[in-house]
């Protein structure tokens, strides 16, 4: 998975929410802003690949709720990721 | 900002556009973020362009334009190499225009397969869908035939620069044209294959336009001219890019 979507699975994992409300989530725990096009473009494969969709609203700030499948997707990525910085960390230190 | 929106295709913005211009008007834009959106839009309209073999005429369209820089940039390229030197730029030479005749003839098929079904739709009420792409190609078709005409009589600089903007404002607006055109129409398997046969050709010439250059450039380092050759290759390197998720997506569904 790539790094927009990772970063967009993880802020609504904490509850559902809108595309500015992503952004300053994102910038928030990761520190980075990502361009408004580079959300959209990662929203819409996302809601193609069923990993969020998005929630009924009367707003032109429509939400976004993870699914399933994304908890799933998010929490494999996640240990992928840990199993690789728990190596990278080891063999670093051995190498100190 | 909603201007912006227009760089993704149609079926997008009804689905995202209100939530993007939201997003957009919710803090100043800086210029990054500008880039960001154009960038997103046209990658989801190559995405979103559907059948792959649309994809391939857009490339193809891109590689036109760097095939008639090539022919301008190559004119006259024997007089700089001698004549016991021009077996391996010829062969290059000939390879690319090959090419580029079997990619047109794989292109003029492609067109003639679905000319019965593009006619049928045209009877059956697709005009209201087609009016607009296809007169805005025939003004800017005949805007460049009228130019051609200044040019041929006054050999005049300016009009020359406006008939070639024109002619290219012409090529991308047919072929702009044919893809909504095809968009009606029922899938056509042959297409796939021709796609795949249209992106050989290209790669063809892209490797035999290199061999070309770099044999010519042997004994004229700035025959070519290396803004020409920029120009070429960014249209030739595009197209082959376009032309690459195309046959991509060919040859998954063939």
């Amino acid at each position: 998975m790539n790094d927009p979507a990772l970063l967009i699975l993880t802020s609504l994992s904490s509850g559902p929410k809108h595309g500015h409300a992503l952004l300053l989530d994102i910038d928030s725990f990761a520190g980075v802003r990502l361009g408004p096009g580079t959300l959209y473009g990662a929203i819409t494969r996302l809601e193609e690949r069923g990993l969020i969709e998005p929630l009924a609203t009367d707003d032109r700030r429509r939400p976004y709720r993870i699914t399933a499948t994304g908890t799933t997707t998010l929490a494999d990525s996640l240990r992928s990721m840990r199993r690789i910085v728990e190596a990278g960390t080891t063999r670093l230190q051995a190498a100190t | 900002m909603r201007r912006l929106l227009y760089a993704y295709p149609r079926a997008w913005r009804e689905r995202y556009g209100d939530e993007l211009l939201a997003l957009l008007e919710a803090e100043p834009l800086t210029w990054r973020e500008r880039v960001d959106v154009l960038r997103s839009g046209l990658g989801e309209r190559l995405r979103g362009s559907g059948r792959p073999p649309l994809r391939v005429l857009w490339a193809w369209s891109l590689f036109v334009v760097g095939g008639m820089g090539f022919q301008k940039t190559s004119e006259h390229w024997q007089v700089v190499v001698p004549a016991g030197d021009r077996a391996v730029p010829t062969v290059a030479f000939d390879v690319v225009q090959a090419a580029a005749v079997l990619g047109t003839v794989a292109v003029l098929a492609a067109v003639a397969l679905a000319l019965p079904a593009f006619l049928r739709d045209l009877r059956t009420g697709g005009w209201p869908a087609l009016r607009r792409p296809l007169l805005t190609a025939t003004a800017a078709t005949a805007v460049a035939i009228g130019d051609l005409a200044a040019v041929a009589l006054d050999h005049d600089l300016v009009a020359a620069v406006v008939f070639v903007a024109f002619a290219l404002v012409s090529l991308f607006a047919w072929t702009h044209a044919a893809a909504v055109a095809a968009r009606r129409l029922p899938p056509v398997r042959a297409h796939s294959h021709l796609a795949l046969l249209v992106t050989g050709t290209m790669v063809t010439m892209t490797v035999a336009a290199a061999v070309w250059l770099a044999s010519v450039s042997g004994h004229a380092p700035s025959f070519a001219g290396t803004a020409h050759v920029a120009v070429v290759a960014t249209f030739m390197l595009a197209g082959l890019a376009v032309a690459a998720s195309g046959a991509a997506g060919s040859l998954r569904r063939s």
